[in-house]
């Protein structure tokens, strides 16, 4: 299985607010809450660490949730945003990923 | 002309003061950015504030005449992801457009603006400010807001300045002109429910509050002076002397304003408008009281549904403040 790479995309706005994370797409004016397990997710989107190893490596870490269903997860939270121009999507790593937006 | 907001430097902080100031708004968990003016391209950082605020992942939206945004300008807000960026329009014929500017060639280059900006993808609003004089463009700025692209709105009220100068009022449509708009789709999207008879005020109403200044939004002063909204001169606190986090949780006017809830009002709590009025405490404040009526909104009121608000016994007069013309009131 060939490995996923995600990155936030710099068009975005989004602040985390609690344990939770707002995300506001300005090309679509699409609002999002993501909970704290897709929060981790999208905090480790640098687009050069595996999707299988942040959920692994962070996701795994700090939910009582299998691998096997927090990739799931996290997967159908991807296809969720990809068509909101909320983060890029690709099958290899994204060099350099020092363009993205940080976070305060 | 009519701008509400006071001219006049006063001390606006560097381009480093607003860097620290950002910082602090998004620790404080700000998402929103509303940045405007007098005109904000004036400022030769504008787009140094706006890529700092960007990379600390706000949403910006821009509030500008276009009169300086050129080629380079419309790519540069474009390329930074500003969500949005709003034009006045006062009307699509440009001697009318241009008295209330006081600039010649002025609505041209506005269009020429949005022109670009719509080249790129951007998001531009046209906001159109009904005025006497100008109240019957609202068709023709619509006609043209679709012929650019753009996303047309409309703004009923001219309200007095922040130094407490009401004499632009008189510049407000007459009462029959704002029942049009009230009453307008253009306006609202659901003409039925905004102008459907008043509920009577349930608990929850009780409970609440109209307007979400100092409680989910406030205005910083290009000096940073904090107000509660731009429509509010109740100065809270200066950026130059206290954090942002300190004045937004420690200001005693702040914490007065938020312990005003409905019931609390002592002339509002019992006006039949209650659960619909959109009560500005601003405008409140401004009269004398900011727990009392504020006379735009119980204009609007009675605009919106017909029906004179009991709590407003100088509309049951005929005493109107913002939008005076005869031959409307019931009372």
């Amino acid at each position: 299985m060939s490995d996923k790479y995600i990155a936030r995309s710099t068009g975005i706005a989004a602040r985390k607010l609690g344990e939770e994370t707002i995300i506001i797409a300005a090309e679509t004016s699409s609002v999002f809450t993501l909970n704290e397990q897709a929060t981790v997710v999208w905090e480790a989107a640098d687009g050069v660490t595996p999707l299988r190893t942040i959920v692994e490596g962070r996701v795994c870490q700090e939910f009582d949730v299998t691998p096997e269903a927090a990739y799931r997860d996290a997967e159908e939270l991807v296809t969720k945003l990809r068509g909101t121009a909320s983060w890029w999507f690709r099958t290899s790593p994204l060099l350099p990923p020092s363009s993205l937006p940080c976070r305060p | 002309m009519h701008c509400y907001v006071e001219q006049g430097g006063n001390g606006e902080f560097a381009t480093d003061e607003v860097s620290r100031v950002l910082k602090e708004l998004a620790s404080a968990g700000t998402l929103f950015l509303s940045i405007s003016g007098g005109e904000p391209l004036l400022r030769g950082d504008l787009f140094e504030v706006i890529a700092e605020a960007r990379r600390l992942a706000f949403d910006v939206k821009l509030k500008t005449n276009g009169l300086l945004i050129g080629p380079e300008e419309a790519r540069r807000i474009r390329s930074l992801h500003v969500h949005e960026v709003q034009v006045s329009v006062y009307s699509h014929r440009a001697e009318a457009h241009e008295g209330i500017t006081g600039v010649g060639g002025s609505l041209e280059r506005s269009l020429s603006a949005i022109r670009l900006m719509r080249s790129l993808g951007q998001r531009v609003i046209l906001s159109y400010v009904a005025m006497r004089g100008t109240e019957g463009d609202h068709p023709g700025v619509k006609a043209l807001a679709s012929e650019l692209g753009a996303v047309f709105r409309i703004d009923p009220a001219i309200t007095p300045r922040l130094n407490g100068d009401d004499s632009n009022l008189e510049l407000n449509v007459g009462r029959g002109e704002l029942v049009k708009i009230v009453q307008n789709p253009d306006y609202v999207n659901s003409v039925e429910e905004y102008c459907a008879p008043p509920a009577p005020a349930d608990a929850a109403t009780l409970e609440g509050v109209s307007c979400s200044a100092g409680f989910a939004h406030c205005y910083i002063a290009p000096n940073g002076d904090v107000y509660p909204c731009v429509q509010f001169p109740l100065l809270c606190g200066s950026l130059r002397e206290r954090t942002f986090a300190e004045i937004w949780g420690d200001s005693p006017r702040l914490k007065e304003l938020r312990r005003a809830r409905n019931r609390d009002l002592p002339v509002c709590h019992g006006c039949s408008h209650l659960s619909l009025c959109s009560r500005c405490p601003g405008l409140a404040y401004m009269e004398g009281d900011m727990r009392g009526p504020s006379a735009a909104d119980c204009e609007k009121s009675y605009a919106r549904t017909g029906i004179v608000p009991s709590g407003s016994p100088r509309l049951a007069e005929g005493k109107f403040r913002y939008w005076k013309e005869e031959g409307m009131c019931r009372g």
